[in-house]
Order: C-alpha cells, then structure tokens, then sequence
C-alpha cells in the first residue's frame, strides 16, 4: 500500500468537501469522491473508513481554513474590545457561509440517526471556545473584566454576536445583507462590554 | 392540527404520512386534503398552532407586573423549557432540513414566528419607557436577551444532545439575565454590583 501522506489527504479533504458543496451530502458517494480525487474507492477508504469520517475532516478542514487562528489571535495583548470585535468578524463570516450552513444543515438533519453532529461539535466547536474562554479569563484575572464562569461568558458572547442570524440562515432565510452582520458584531461587542467591563 | 402535532411528534415529519394522520383523526385522506394541500401545509398549520399555545404563557410573564429581574428569569426558564422540548427540536430540525423549499419556512417565521418576538421586543420597549432599561432599539435588545439565554444550548439540542442537564439551564437563566440587565439596565451598579465595590 502507497505511504499515506498529508498532501495526498488535504486533496482527498478539499475534494470531497467540493463533492459535498456540489451534491449534498446524501447524494454523495465514496465512489464520487474518488472519482473526483483520481484514485481508486480502495486507496480512499485507507485514509477514512466511512463517509461520515470523512464528511467530518472535510468539515474541520473548511472550518480551520476561514477560521486561520481568529480564537488564537482573540488571547493576543491591545484592547480587548478591538480583538473581539476583529474576532465576531472572522466567526460571523465563518459561521454564516453558505456551505457551512449547509454543512450544519446535513448534521441537524440527520442528528436522531447518527452522532456525528454531536462527535464535531464536542471536538472541533467546544475546544475552540475554550480558547476564547481562557482569553477572557485572563483578561478577568488582570480586573479588566469581571469575575465570572469563563466559558459561560464565552457562550454569551457567541449569542450576543450571533442573535437570530445563525437561524435565519438555517431556515432559508438569504435576505440578511453585510450591514445586517455589522449591526449584530458592532452592537454584540458592546453590550457584551457592558456586561462583563469591570 | 393536534393529531397531526402528536404524530409528527412521535414519528417524526419523514416517516409520518398523510395517511397516518386521517387514521389518527378517523376520517378519509380526501378529508384532510380538503383542508390541506400537503403535509408540507399540514406540518406548517401543526407548528404554527403549537407555537401559539406556547409563546403565550411565556410572553405573559415577562408582560406582568413586578421586579424586571425575576420576570426576566421567567420568562427565560419558560423559554427555554419550550425552546429546548423533544417536540420543537424536532420541528426545527424539519424547518432546516427543509430550508431548500424556502416557502414553508419563510411562512412559519413571518407569520408565527417573528411575530412573538416583536411581543418581546414591545414588553422591553416598555420597560425602557418606564426607565427600567436604557433606550435602545427594542428588537435587536430583544435579541441580545435571546442570545444570552440560549448561548449554545439551542445548537447542541439540534446537534442530537439528548437533554441539557437542569444546572446547565439554571446557570444560562440567571447569568443570562444578570448580564442582560448590566448591559442594559440604568441601574446596572445598584441592581448587580460590580466586583471593585464587592472587595
């Protein structure tokens, strides 16, 4: 068998997340995948041993591409109003594209047969947010911000920011515009502000 | 309606045919047809009815008399109680999955669901004439006081999380509206005291 590496699986990731943007994630099969990657449905299944393994790199590989290091970048030192209102921006762009709807789509969907919406959510989403939680507990030590449970403020945070837009977007609704979004990530910022400022 | 409700219920929008449905009521499928066109309709009908009953009571209690605070946190724990029910994870779940048929869903919000908020958004802005919170644009606060209490809940209910334990739900109602109220309340120092006074 043919050493597995990592540039032959980041094309078999983009790939199928390409298939998968193109047909659904029903209507894709293994064979489509390797079809599009130019290999064999053998050499494919040596990298993930099911569809939903790899639905799932696919996911984590597009969330990490528009996301780059935004919940790292979030910790770095200057004004934490500035660094969450950088942050809201990069998560709102992540969080409302059209495929990653989708993609959340595809998971709620199906969540009373299958898991997987569950198994990413609890590796990919929750870690993130911890990040985001550790920098507002430094930030909480330092008496900038008031004491409090650091995830939770994180979670209020996120439903500052995100208000209705996320299911909006989930039922179908395409009429929110940019200015929308600014309005959300400007007016988040600042009431989450008001609320845990020291 | 209600028998429609109960089976979309218990077999979920897929594997509930129109025929199941005029078995429950005890009539002809040509009977249901005559009053809707499709399940899709009939599915629409049962959730907006559904969310009727419930948005009531909840909306009632932040529209009563009282301490703002404590009826912030009723209404919070109602909300959440419907908000995260078997049957409205469910009913959502079928909205998204069905959000390429734009029609369906764009009825329900328009129609049901936009309509309760704007109730919420109409108790606060009379909260804010009444001096109780600062002015402010009373729909986008509405939703601010939304997302405080429903933090990620909403998303690991639809993700297939079975329940949320009863801590978790009392921890989002009462820092949910604590921190509501600091964001917008005009009292926000003598209702939660900041840490500094506290030391």
């Amino acid at each position: 068998m043919r050493v597995k590496t990592d540039t032959r699986r980041k094309a078999i990731v983009d790939a199928a997340w390409e298939v998968f943007k193109a047909s659904g994630f029903e209507r894709t099969s293994m064979s489509d995948i390797s079809t599009r990657v130019g290999g064999s449905k053998a050499t494919l299944y040596s990298y993930f041993k099911s569809k939903d393994e790899l639905f799932a790199a696919a996911m984590e590989q597009a969330v990490r591409d528009r996301l780059g290091d935004a919940f790292d970048q979030a910790e770095a030192s200057g004004d934490v109003g500035e660094r969450l209102l950088g942050f809201a921006r990069t998560y709102m762009d992540m969080r409302l594209a059209t495929d990653m709807i989708a993609a959340d789509r595809v998971l709620i969907a199906q969540a009373d047969q299958s898991d997987l919406g569950l198994v990413l959510l609890r590796r990919f989403v929750v870690p993130e947010w911890e990040k985001l939680a550790a920098m507002l507990e430094r930030k909480m030590e330092a008496g900038v911000l008031r004491q409090a449970r650091p995830y939770l403020a994180a979670m209020h945070f996120r439903g500052l920011i995100e208000g209705d837009l996320l299911e909006r977007r989930l039922h179908g609704d395409d009429t929110i515009t940019p200015e929308d979004v600014d309005i959300a990530i400007v007016s988040g910022v600042d009431a989450f502000l008001r609320a845990y400022l020291t | 309606m209600s028998a429609a409700w109960e089976a979309f219920k218990i077999n979920g929008f897929e594997r509930t045919s129109m025929a199941d449905i005029s078995g429950r009521v005890g009539g002809s499928k040509a009977t249901l047809y005559s009053y809707f066109s499709s399940k899709e309709e009939l599915f629409a009908a049962a959730v907006a009815q559904a969310i009727k009953e419930r948005a009531d009571k909840v909306l009632s209690r932040m529209e009563g008399g009282g301490d703002l605070a404590d009826r912030l946190a009723a209404f919070a724990r109602d909300y959440l109680e419907t908000r995260l029910a078997p049957e409205m994870i469910e009913a959502d779940r079928v909205m998204i999955s069905e959000a390429d048929r734009p029609a369906l869903n764009m009825k329900l919000r328009t129609e049901f669901i936009l309509p309760e908020w704007r109730r919420l958004a109409a108790a606060i802005s009379h909260e804010m004439d009444a001096g109780n919170l600062r002015q402010a644009d009373p729909y986008p606060v509405a939703m601010h006081f939304r997302g405080l209490i429903e933090g990620d809940l909403v998303e690991r209910r639809l993700h297939g999380e079975p329940e949320i334990a009863a801590e978790e739900v009392d921890a989002a109602i009462v820092f949910g509206a604590e921190a509501f109220l600091r964001a917008y309340s005009i009292n926000d120092k003598t209702s939660a005291p900041a840490p500094e006074t506290q030391k």
